[in-house]
């Protein structure tokens, strides 16, 4: 089975998953401000928030991975 | 090996350097006090940093946030930087560690776009001549204010020659970091700055006062501004503070002063003690000043005129007033330098053009953001400098997401990568507020928010 750091350090496709990562922080970091002016501004669900911020810290957890070094 | 390779061996390889590193070789092994003390000797590229990023953009944003919120919003510029130290330590470790330029390095592993486009020329050297602009309007009119307070009339232009006689020479003086003596004497220059700006403001402190309880919970505890306005001016004030120019600034004054793997502990030290300390304090005591003045009052001043003039109604006296738009112009001559400098290492890191003090193009490159002087003659220059400073916003996070993945590249740093977890959590937190200033910007810029 694949480990963190394989999946990480290692190119799947075009990137590797560090870059994927970034990607996906970078997405949930866009539904935080979204989800916020939904949320307070316009008193719709809080749902796009809460999963951005669930999401960034899940991301934060994964990047903050130090390469393993041979 | 390449021409900015060369370069980062023959600063390492200068006497000064090799002096400096004899001396931290002993350093390292001292007790806490007497190698703090040999550190805060050995500093420079944290003051340098320093001195730049407390400009036009950082002094309107902490005047308008002290201005209109009080004491509450002075977390922005501490916790903004605190977030940043993290990307001057991977640049320390980029400097100490890496085998080439940070610039270099992007075009090498992620291509040029990243490297010499987005971070070299577009927020190094484009973002540089649009800033100048602002730095000298708000100079301008404080060299105009300074003597006005003694009831002499100064024309725009002698102004406009004023901020150049001192900015140009000392611009020219760093140039691009060839000469380390050259570059120690800039960075002294900054320290002295920075001196002044304390000063000046302390004692406009002095006279306004002082809330300490709520400065102490506005410096620790966020608050979030409400509003269209509050917003924008968040995310000005966290990329007026720290943001790509600044990692620039910081890593190519590392490169200047010759600093090699010996050198990291002293670039952290410095990054904190040069950077952090003196851009906390005098945005701290500027917001006091401003929440002061403007406590329970309406309007905000919003160009550099009205920047200039908002204290003079609680500053009876001529002398403090004339300290205050001393201390404002040591703050954007300070500025002008940094940006220069900045221009300069990121245009020769990002062309093939050759780092060459004695070629004719030298000084061309070194002082285009100087045409930044004509912002002395505009009208309302404060709200460009803000504007400017959101759409910078725009760039720090492609170069942010870049130099996390060099800081974890053993192809650039080798074993010297990022090790530790809080490092990289520090680096990521650092990247997502600069992803969340990027998108909020846009946001402000499709008209989400009601009018």
């Amino acid at each position: 089975m694949m480990n963190i750091h394989d999946f990480l350090d290692q190119k799947h496709g075009l990137c590797t998953g560090r870059v994927y990562m970034l990607i996906a922080l970078f997405l949930f970091n866009a539904l935080i401000p979204i989800g916020a002016v939904m949320t307070y501004l316009y008193s719709m669900t809080a749902a796009l928030l809460i999963i951005g911020v669930i999401g960034t810290v899940a991301c934060w957890a994964i990047l903050s991975t130090p390469t393993k070094v041979q | 090996m390449s021409d900015k390779n060369e370069t980062m061996v023959d600063s390492r390889n200068s006497e000064q350097a090799l002096k400096e590193r004899e001396m931290l070789k002993e350093l390292n092994g001292k007790p806490w006090l007497p190698r703090t003390l040999g550190y805060i000797k050995l500093s420079g590229p944290g003051f340098m940093n320093a001195a730049f990023t407390l400009g036009a953009g950082s002094f309107a944003s902490s005047v308008t946030l002290g201005a209109a919120y009080g004491y509450e919003m002075m977390w922005i510029p501490l916790y903004s930087f605190a977030f940043g130290i993290f990307m001057l330590a991977l640049a320390a470790r980029f400097v100490c560690q890496g085998n080439m330029p940070v610039i270099e390095a992007q075009n090498k592993y992620h291509g040029r776009f990243f490297g010499s486009f987005a971070t070299g020329l577009l927020a190094g050297c484009i973002a540089s001549i649009v800033f100048t602009f602002g730095q000298y309007a708000l100079g301008g009119d404080a060299i105009i204010s300074m003597f006005a307070a003694f009831g002499i009339e100064v024309p725009k232009i002698v102004a406009c020659l004023i901020l150049l006689a001192i900015s140009v020479p000392l611009s020219l003086l760093y140039g691009s970091g060839e000469n380390p003596r050259a570059v120690k004497i800039v960075e002294n220059s900054m320290k002295v700055m920075i001196g002044i700006m304390l000063v000046v403001f302390g004692a406009v402190i002095f006279v306004t006062g002082i809330n300490i309880p709520a400065m102490v919970k506005g410096l620790l505890i966020p608050k979030l501004p409400s509003g269209l306005d509050g917003i924008v001016m968040l995310i000005a004030s966290l990329t007026a503070t720290i943001g790509v120019m600044d990692w620039l600034l910081f890593n190519n004054g590392m490169i200047a002063r010759g600093f090699s793997k010996e050198y990291e502990r002293l670039g952290r030290f410095d990054a904190f003690f040069g950077g952090l300390l003196p851009v906390t304090l005098v945005l701290s005591l500027v917001s006091v000043a401003f929440a002061e003045a403007f406590a329970g009052k309406q309007g905000i001043p919003t160009t550099s005129e009205e920047l200039c003039a908002a204290l003079m109604g609680v500053i009876p006296s001529a002398w403090i007033q004339a300290g205050f738009y001393l201390g404002v112009c040591a703050l954007v001559v300070s500025s002008m330098v940094g940006l220069s400098v900045t221009c300069a290492t990121s245009f020769y890191q990002s062309t093939k053009v050759p780092r060459n003090s004695k070629a004719w193009y030298h000084p061309l490159v070194v002082l285009a953001p100087q045409i930044g002087c004509l912002g002395v003659f505009f009208g309302k220059p404060v709200m460009i400098v803000v504007t400017v400073a959101a759409m910078q916003s725009l760039f720090n996070w492609i170069s942010g997401n870049s130099w996390y993945l060099l800081g974890n590249d053993p192809r650039y740093l080798g074993k010297k990568v990022v090790g530790s977890r809080f490092f990289n959590l520090g680096i990521l937190i650092s990247i997502s507020i600069l992803n969340i200033v990027f998108v909020t910007f846009v946001m402000s810029k499709m008209g989400v928010w009601p009018a």
